[in-house]
């Protein structure tokens, strides 16, 4: 860390003294950085010709970050499962003959989702309100990588949907029962990944 | 194209909600459906202790008269209410003979339910009124 500082602090006295980028780069280069450390040095200030260089917004991290983007994905991860356990288990009783340990199911799932769907939903919109009034925080690192979480874990959930519904279809299980399971799956996941990644982009640099 | 896709999830998650709980009926359904699940145990518990008297021996004339059956399963051998716990009935015994029973209890729901969710066994009779009876004859000893 103490490095990095150093180099930071480097490049921005170089360009002060009115070195351009590529004496920097080599003069860096040649003492031993490597390229991307280079790159990025150099990507902290902005290329704007100005004295003193000006510097770049950097990702923020803040417990308070922390806090609300952990909750608020913990209420998304928990209430889309619990969403798609009680769409499967009314799926199952429109289709078999008996509910054995299926209503339980449903009403464990629906106790999920009074609770945390609205609270997850609160927290959404308030967040979206505070994006809107101050851009800078769409630079949370925190909002960032659960962001990114968020959409492994969609599509890794659409993909195995896919395998699966492919590995039934293989096997001649292709139920009606068993596409309209898999199109739940495919639904809720889907909606999520296209919301998050929709979400993350408007917060990219240009 | 978000606010759309808020939309659809609030009304995905709606559904899943009103759904789910129009299918399980109200907390004073599920409450009956809990009640009759614990008669229908102490229906077999019944029918466990009473296979429990040997042949040798002739059934008692009351429940109230049935020994424990110690050794057994713990199904057969734990206490036992001669009485529904809720509304205080009495459970009906009948000696069909000196060795063939039946005990019977009334539910609080139609039995298709309790058949639905599990409760009910096959063996189990289905006589009207929502009363359930189980058969049985008493057990040689060996």
């Amino acid at each position: 860390m103490a490095n990095q500082d150093a180099l930071s602090l480097f490049v921005r006295d170089a360009l002060v003294a009115g070195k351009t980028r590529t004496e920097i780069s080599t003069a860096l280069t040649r003492a031993g950085w490597s390229v991307s450390e280079v790159h990025d040095a150099l990507a902290a200030w902005d290329e704007t010709p100005f004295s003193p260089p000006i510097p770049r917004p950097v990702a923020t991290v803040s417990a308070r970050d922390f806090f609300v983007y952990a909750l608020t994905f913990g209420l998304l991860l928990t209430g889309a499962v619990n969403l798609v356990l009680v769409l499967q288990a009314l799926v199952d009783l429109a289709f078999a003959e008996e509910n054995y340990g299926t209503t339980r199911q449903i009403r464990w799932g629906v106790s999920v989702l009074i609770v945390m769907a609205p609270l997850y939903l609160w927290l959404t919109l308030r967040e979206r309100r505070k994006l809107a009034q101050d851009p800078a925080l769409y630079r949370s690192a925190m909002r960032k990588w659960l962001t990114y979480i968020a959409l492994l874990l969609a599509a890794m959930t659409l993909l195995g949907d896919l395998v699966a519904t492919v590995f039934a279809l293989l096997t001649g299980d292709l139920t009606g029962q068993f596409l309209i399971k898999a199109l739940i799956i495919m639904v809720v996941a889907g909606g999520i990944f296209l919301f998050y990644f929709k979400d993350i982009r408007r917060g990219e640099p240009q | 194209m978000n606010r759309i896709l808020l939309i659809g999830f609030c009304a995905l998650v709606a559904a899943a909600i009103g759904g789910g709980l129009w299918v399980v009926g109200s907390p004073t359904h599920a409450r009956l459906q809990k009640q009759d699940a614990d008669r229908l145990e102490d229906l077999a518990g019944w029918r466990s202790r009473l296979r429990c008297v040997g042949d040798d021996e002739v059934l008692p004339q009351s429940l109230a008269e049935v020994p424990d059956c110690p050794g057994s399963t713990a199904f057969a051998s734990r206490a036992l209410s001669t009485q529904d716990a809720v509304t205080g009935a009495p459970y009906v015994y009948h000696r069909l003979s000196d060795q063939a029973f039946e005990v019977c209890v009334t539910l609080a729901l139609d039995p298709e339910e309790a058949r639905k969710a599990g409760f009910l066994r096959t063996d189990m009779e289905l006589r009207a009124g929502n009363v359930v009876c189980l058969t049985g004859t008493i057990a040689p000893k060996n």
